[in-house]
């Protein structure tokens, strides 16, 4: 479904990413794991459009989307959440989630709108209480179903997500795994980026390992959690 | 007593002009950090495009209206083009000198088509003094203040109820984050700058029976309502209006009392607010990330 | 080589001087006066708008203050013009202290605005305070510049205005060479950096409101003296923007810019009485061609297409294996390694808001002792570096510095006290070369003060080769001599991450924080990275190093501390840290 042909990418000088080549297949759970500086969001911010690779490709459901806006991309049914969650904290949950829906707000009848809207809140009990009240209020974990409510109104072919255990308690980052779990289960193609290598491992289809701009490894998740070379990127030595 | 009254209202109706002016100040801020320094400029064409409309050609005061805010409001789709964009990458803070530019150079061509003498804009309401607790006030007052809360009100809704307005309000809070969700930002800031210019042209239009039009008259004016949302804080839509609002008042206020220090006391009261708080009156504190 | 420049230079001045003699058209006398009055403000505008970015919209203000000031002794109380000039400098000083102190708590259009609206005010203060300023009718009878009670003929008169001119651009010259120039540079470049180098950016951007408006004063009286009439219909906001104009157009931060800009804009003026109808397209066009097309102004534009390109990346070369002596030095001054912490933080709790971002923190640093501090992202460490070198203040706990307590005190001061540091972001002052950089680290160390950079006293150059050398030193010691005249910009960022090391060094630090130094480095430079710390621990400094390039902390660190959520959750030797359950699970999850 998703391929990166052989990216480069640049910031400035410095060479973030130094000829990365991956493939998601549809209903795949696929991580990219690796430490900090790892050039895990810039893989993302790549395939989304915002940024642009030096050399590469990026394709999609056959279709090269390498140079093309943001917006566009999103249109075309790949969707990030992005690192921090990326909610406007001064827009109400409600107007979060039809935010969310914006790539095909002209082209859906309101109505339809309007139960997207409540399917998702329905999906969270809690951000039903709380749908009137402003994104910004709401707690790290709330603010993550939120994210991926949000996600989910643009009815994604393929959904990015970066680093959503960031900032999370031990219970809501499991909590968090157990819903991508899901998700994927309903037959949902995620490529997740996470620093949490463990618990990304033990609910991807496959993986890979990225260390400073490289691509190290690359496996079946359930291999790579006991592999020593995945401890070693993460904790020198 | 009716001194008082009189500059109450006279105070509000600027107050309101400066309003329109402002909130379109703190929506290009919002947006794109930068914002419109000849926007007085803008308000001036807006009263003459007015004008001829509603003189030369005799189109109906509600046309007019409309007309001048069309046209200014594609002079605005220009300025960004040229102004605004270009200088993004470039110099920090070239928008204002930019912006002055493009102000002067409108100001040179409103003279050629114009000329330079004031002209007398007839309100469509007439000339007739309506008299409130004894005190004279213009029915284009009333007018002034009645239309800019209405558009003030209906800019409101539209941000807060329509899914462009709120499409605006996520790319002023995170560009990348508004992209991702399949807005086009760069339209939307365009949007955003077209909107600014349009208010300064209605502002310019309702004044001008009241202060009669004229190539000059937008310098004052576009300095006072940057006054106005700086003092409010130019990022807050409540802080603009509030801003002018107080600052149409205590202007004629004190024009009441002493003309002379009428101009001097309203930039002098600005720097002795500003040096207690720095970001305007009604700013949320900011926690400085390093 | 510098008698040569110097030689170079006298001759130009003596060129400018004479100018007048070989000209008799009295109408062209008074465009080179103008020319040069107009050039004195932008001289002091570079400094302001040029050097350290602030944007005045109001300097007519400044000008008028000057202007009436001399008008006033001379024409109404019949004082001296000499006297007159004196307390228009005085009152325009005064006047800059005043709007200085507002000015500087605001930024960006706040800071527009301030400008404005003094400019402004002083100018419906002229029109309407008649009784003392003549409002529109202004004030007659100003005298005419006289040299000791001397009347001066036209030529006589261009020649004592140029030289005031000459010896305004030799001061501003000395000025922006000095380590006032770059700091005031550095600062517009990045102000969290200056602090940290111990810069005030606070007491140097007053600095240089005042100089500008002592310059702007100046000219305003040279003008009121040469026009001999002044009313308040001259100093509008039109004129603030015009000088503005002149140093945009003439480009900002060099001296041949407010030549240029003077230059031309005085004849463009001249000349646009043949144009009246469009004066103002041409300004408008004029403003934006200066900003859109020429950013850098026509100076920097000339300087960049006659300028030899710069040298290509370097390979690393050799390097000075020790470090700085002046670092040894300074570091032996502090307590002996292995002996008391210098650093001692107790109890550091940070809270932004609801966040927790640090709590319950204890750490101590020796001297002699490279100290890391490790954790997943969001953990604290970047929040505790800037707790400790001031730039958030602890919610609670206390930090102390060699016994003395620092929380709490502005970031400048921390950094004079002995702490360095680098920034994950970098912010090296990218327009400078990469040997002013490093010289911007001196700045609070031993510079001569304001008068004597200005005149260029020998104690004052003595001090300038100092700090060149010792500059040199750190460079030599990084392994960047041969880049030192080259732009920052231009150098990879392996370079720069190096740079901003130097540039902490030159404060010879007794703590040197070092935040995310290895970010995007490749092997070698990791290596150079591993090399440059332990020598500069082995001298005896205290470091303290956060990294998540864990072969790096793993190898040159004695003791590393981790953190998440906020909190301390392991503590000690590398190997142990490595094996630490906890610390695994809170990177792996």
């Amino acid at each position: 479904m998703l391929v990166l042909e052989n990216i480069r990418v640049h910031y400035g000088k410095v060479e973030a990413l130094k000829g990365v080549s991956m493939r998601i297949d549809r209903g795949e759970i696929v991580s990219v794991i690796g430490g900090n500086g790892a050039g895990k969001t810039t893989l993302l911010k790549t395939i989304t459009g915002l940024l642009r690779p030096t050399t590469g490709r990026v394709v999609f459901q056959g279709q090269d989307i390498s140079s093309r806006q943001p917006h566009h991309v999103t249109g075309l049914g790949v969707v990030m959440v992005p690192e921090g969650r990326g909610i406007f904290p001064e827009l109400t949950v409600e107007d979060n989630l039809l935010l969310g829906a914006y790539s095909r707000y002209f082209k859906t009848r309101r109505s339809e709108l309007r139960q997207d809207v409540e399917q998702e809140l329905r999906r969270f009990p809690i951000l039903e209480k709380r749908r009137r009240q402003l994104a910004g209020t709401l707690s790290g974990g709330e603010q993550q179903m939120l994210a991926f409510a949000r996600g989910l109104m643009a009815k994604p072919r393929i959904l990015l997500l970066d680093e959503p255990s960031m900032g999370l308690s031990p219970v809501m980052i499991k909590e968090t795994f157990a819903f991508i779990s899901d998700l994927n289960a309903q037959g949902a193609t995620i490529v997740l980026v996470e620093q949490m290598a463990s618990f990304a491992l033990s609910i991807s289809h496959r993986a890979y390992v990225l260390e400073v701009g490289n691509l190290v490894l690359e496996g079946a998740g359930e291999d790579l959690i006991d592999n020593p070379e995945v401890k070693r990127a993460y904790l020198g030595g | 007593m009716e001194m008082i009254v009189q500059a109450l209202v006279s105070g509000l109706a600027m107050g309101s002009i400066y309003a329109l002016i402002a909130i379109g100040f703190s929506i290009t801020w919002n947006t794109t950090k930068s914002l419109n320094f000849g926007q007085g400029e803008f308000l001036m064409v807006g009263a003459l495009v007015g004008l001829s409309c509603y003189l030369t050609f005799h189109l109906p005061f509600v046309i007019s209206v409309l007309a001048a805010v069309g046209v200014v409001g594609l002079l605005g789709w220009l300025l960004e083009r040229l102004a605004i964009r270009p200088i993004r990458h470039l110099v920090s803070f070239g928008w204002v000198m930019s912006t002055i530019g493009v102000g002067i150079i409108l100001k040179n061509a409103a003279m050629l088509v114009w000329g330079t003498n004031q002209i007398t804009f007839p309100s469509p309401f007439g000339d007739q003094v309506v008299r409130v607790f004894g005190a004279g006030i213009y029915p284009q007052e009333i007018f002034v203040i009645a239309i800019s809360m209405a558009v003030l009100t209906a800019l409101d809704l539209f941000q807060r109820k329509t899914i462009i307005g709120k499409a605006l309000l996520a790319t002023a809070c995170n560009r990348e984050w508004a992209s991702l969700m399949g807005i086009d930002v760069n339209k939307m800031i365009v949007l955003s700058f077209m909107v600014s210019s349009g208010l300064a042209a209605l502002g310019g239009v309702i004044v001008a029976p009241i202060t009669t039009a004229w190539v000059l008259m937008g310098s004052n004016l576009g300095l006072k309502a940057f006054c106005a949302a700086v003092l409010g804080g130019v990022e807050s839509s409540r802080g603009c209006i509030a801003g002018g609002v107080l600052l149409g008042v205590t202007e004629f206020l004190i024009a009441s009392w002493r003309p002379d220090l009428r101009d001097f006391s309203v930039f002098a009261l600005l720097i002795v607010i500003l040096a207690l708080k720095p970001r305007g009156l009604f700013a949320a504190p900011k926690v400085e990330k390093v | 080589m510098k008698s040569a420049a110097n030689l170079r230079n006298l001759a130009l001045a003596c060129l400018v001087l004479a100018l007048p003699l070989g000209l008799s058209n009295q109408y062209h006398l008074h465009i080179v006066q103008n020319m040069a009055i107009l050039f004195i403000v932008a001289c002091g505008l570079n400094v302001l708008v040029g050097l350290t970015g602030q944007k005045s919209l109001g300097h007519a203000g400044f000008y008028a203050v000057g202007a009436y000031t001399s008008a006033l002794f001379t024409a109404n109380l019949g004082a001296p013009v000499w006297l007159g000039m004196a307390a228009a400098l005085v009152t325009s000083a005064f006047f800059g202290l005043l709007l200085a102190g507002p000015a500087l708590r605001v930024k960006g259009p706040y800071l527009s605005m301030v400008t404005i609206a003094f400019g402004i005010a002083i100018e419906k203060a002229a029109t309407e305070w008649q009784d003392l300023t003549g409002g529109p009718q202004g004030i007659y009878g100003v005298p005419p510049l006289s040299l000791a009670g001397m009347h001066l003929g036209p030529r006589s008169y261009t020649v004592v205005i140029l030289a005031l001119a000459l010896l305004g651009g030799v001061l501003a010259a000395n000025l922006t060479r000095s380590r006032f120039g770059r700091a005031f540079v550095a600062l517009k470049e990045s102000e969290v950096a200056s602090e940290s180098l111990g810069v005030s950016v606070y007491a140097n951007k007053v600095l240089a409101f005042v100089i500008s408006a002592v310059y702007a004063g100046l000219a305003g009286a040279l003008f009121a003296h040469q026009n001999q009439y002044i009313n308040s219909e001259i100093f509008t906001f039109e004129l603030s923007i015009f000088f503005l104009i002149v140093v945009l157009f003439g480009g900002s931060g060099s001296l041949a810019g407010p030549v240029i800009g003077a230059a031309a804009l005085t004849l463009f003026q001249e000349n646009l009485s043949f144009l009246y109808k469009y004066h103002l397209f041409l300004y408008g066009g004029l403003l934006l061609f200066s900003v859109v097309v020429l950013p850098e102004g026509v100076a920097g534009f000339l300087k960049r297409l006659f300028s030899r390109p710069p040298a290509a990346g370097v390979a690393t070369e050799h390097r000075l294996s020790a470090p700085p002596r002046f670092v040894g030095r300074e570091v032996s001054r502090g307590p002996a390694p292995g002996a008391q912490p210098i650093l001692e933080a107790r109890g550091v709790t940070k809270l932004f808001g609801g966040l927790t971002a640090v709590s319950g923190l204890d750490l101590d640093v020796t001297p002699g002792a490279v100290h890391g501090l490790i954790g997943p992202n969001g953990s604290g460490k970047s929040t505790f570096l800037n707790l400790l070198s001031g730039f958030y203040k602890a919610t609670q706990g206390e930090i102390r510095l060699a016994g003395q307590r620092i929380d709490g005190l502005p970031v400048n001061r921390i950094a004079r006290l002995g702490i360095g540091r680098t920034f994950q972001h970098i912010e090296i002052f990218k327009d400078m070369s990469v040997l002013d950089n490093v010289k911007v680290g001196f700045h609070a160390r031993g510079g001569s003060q304001l008068p004597a950079t200005l005149l260029q006293l020998p104690s004052s150059r003595a001090r300038e080769r100092d700090i060149a050398d010792k500059a040199h030193e750190v460079l030599a010691f990084l392994g960047l001599e041969s880049l030192a005249e080259s732009p920052a910009r231009n150098l990879s960022h392996g370079h720069q991450r190096l740079l901003g090391i130097g540039r902490a060094l030159a404060t010879a630090p007794r703590l040197l924080l070092l935040d995310e130094p290895a970010a995007g480095l490749v092997h070698h430079e990791i290596n150079d990275l591993k090399d440059i710390i332990a020598r500069l621990r082995d001298l005896g400094m205290a470091v303290l190093l956060v990294e998540h390039h864990m072969e790096l902390v793993m190898d040159v660190c004695s003791a590393i501390t981790v953190l998440n959520y906020g909190q301390k959750i392991a503590e000690g030797a590398p190997e142990a840290i490595q094996n630490n359950e906890q610390v695994i699970q809170a990177y792996l999850g």
